[in-house]
């Protein structure tokens, strides 16, 4: 008589089993604002992808570069245009190295709105595009770029050399 | 009189042998072993000039091997057996050859066995005296880590890069430079594609980063103010003793994408 009552106890559990809703996911939170704004080097990080590939000891495959010419005073502002597209940008160097190759101000933009995995920086006939490494922590103001330097060979192009930018919002 | 016409005549007894050297290119400037090239040779000047019959490649490993250091193909007289060594005229300048391969293929030996290229144009055979006279070495990147009196990192560089220019002086055959005790600063001459010495040398001093490496970085476009870069010459001098000073070294700056 137990075991009935123990059966029907957890037919009457199970029943009343309902799939719990799930959370509606939000808004989706669009990137190309969060680019807004002015940004400075943190660090920069070089490494030989040729070296890489050989499996040279570590210490001939990455550099730390940051603390050898003044990175930290490069500060770059991407703004936008009235209908909230990439627009213009412009580049502080001070005494720093031109992470974009000479390039200093002009029209910036990016290979998708939604998803973006690249930054294109062109003034005038001079264009340089650098990749996103990580839009991970851009909502706490980090931004993670990375300039790749290609070789042409038989196999298609190949990475050789790759810098690491890291970025800090600064306004 | 007389000697102004025996000079002449000496002169002239001379010409002939006094052959301009074939000039060469290679695509990629910087290449290991295991990479496709393509070898470009002008024969302008030399006695393969103005030829019109085949012509071919005659290689061997000059650095790294040995022994048997010749490419399987070369073989005297050349003949259809030997395809692959045959090298393509252009179309427009007669005077321009180029051939393609991976140095591991073409030459059946392993990485480690080719460090330098040798090579030459000639025609069928040997005989005919129709050849590109001059000798050209080609280097070859090693595929693992080789320790070197000089290195520079990245191993591929543009004149927009940062370039670490090392010195090892514990491999430094000059006891003087291999023992010497002081810091060392660095000279540094850019160069444009003629070989003219462009902007200003800059010097800087080395960081001492113990167990005998010294080093410093430059940007090319960053330390030097003019343009059209080809490659950087540089020299490590002693703080202590400026007689005390490394011989110069050569980085060829790469136009890469």
């Amino acid at each position: 008589m137990k075991k009935i009552y123990n059966l029907i106890l957890l037919l009457m559990v199970a029943a009343a089993c309902q799939p719990d809703e799930f959370p509606a996911i939000g808004k989706k939170n669009p990137v190309i604002p969060q680019l807004i704004g002015t940004w400075s080097i943190v660090s920069v990080k070089q490494t030989d992808n040729d070296a890489q590939r050989k499996g040279f000891p570590l210490f001939a495959q990455t550099q730390d570069l940051t603390q050898y010419f003044p990175y930290q005073d490069f500060n770059i502002t991407l703004n936008t245009n009235e209908s909230g597209s990439p627009g213009t940008f412009s580049v502080t160097l001070g005494n720093s190295p031109n992470i974009l190759g000479g390039i200093t101000s002009g029209l910036w933009n990016v290979d998708n709105e939604n998803f973006p995995s690249a930054l294109t920086f062109s003034e005038n006939d001079l264009q340089s595009t650098v990749e996103i490494g990580s839009l991970a922590e851009i909502g706490a103001g980090k931004l993670e770029l990375k300039v790749i330097r290609y070789q042409d060979t038989s196999k298609g192009p190949q990475p050789v050399i790759t810098y690491d930018y890291l970025l800090s919002k600064t306004n | 009189m007389k000697i102004n016409k025996l000079l002449f005549f000496v002169c002239m007894g001379f010409a002939p042998l006094a052959w301009a050297q074939p000039t060469s290119t290679v695509d990629p400037q910087v290449f290991t072993a295991e990479d496709e090239i393509t070898i470009s040779v002008d024969v302008t000047g030399t006695s393969l000039a103005n030829y019109t019959g085949d012509v071919w490649i005659w290689a061997w490993i000059f650095q790294g091997c040995s022994s048997n250091c010749d490419a399987p193909t070369n073989v005297n007289p050349a003949n259809e057996t030997i395809s692959d060594a045959l090298m393509q005229r252009d179309e427009t300048n007669p005077n321009l050859y180029t051939i393609s391969f991976v140095p591991t293929d073409f030459f059946a030996r392993a990485p480690a066995e080719i460090q330098k290229i040798g090579l030459k144009l000639k025609s069928q055979d040997w005989a005919d005296n129709k050849q590109s006279d001059v000798d050209i070495i080609l280097n070859v990147e090693p595929l693992v880590f080789t320790p070197k009196v000089s290195r520079t990192f990245p191993t591929k560089v543009t004149q927009h890069d940062v370039i670490t220019l090392y010195l090892d002086q514990k491999l430094a055959v000059a006891p003087a430079l291999k023992y010497e005790l002081s810091d060392f600063t660095v000279a540094v001459e850019a160069y444009n594609a003629n070989g003219e010495m462009v902007g200003s040398v800059v010097t800087k001093d080395a960081v001492n980063q113990g167990n005998g490496e010294h080093y410093i970085r430059v940007i090319p476009t960053y330390d030097f103010d003019a343009p059209g870069l080809d490659h950087l010459r540089y020299r490590f001098i002693s703080k202590n003793n400026a007689e005390v000073e490394s011989e110069w070294f050569d980085v060829l700056l790469l136009d890469l994408n």
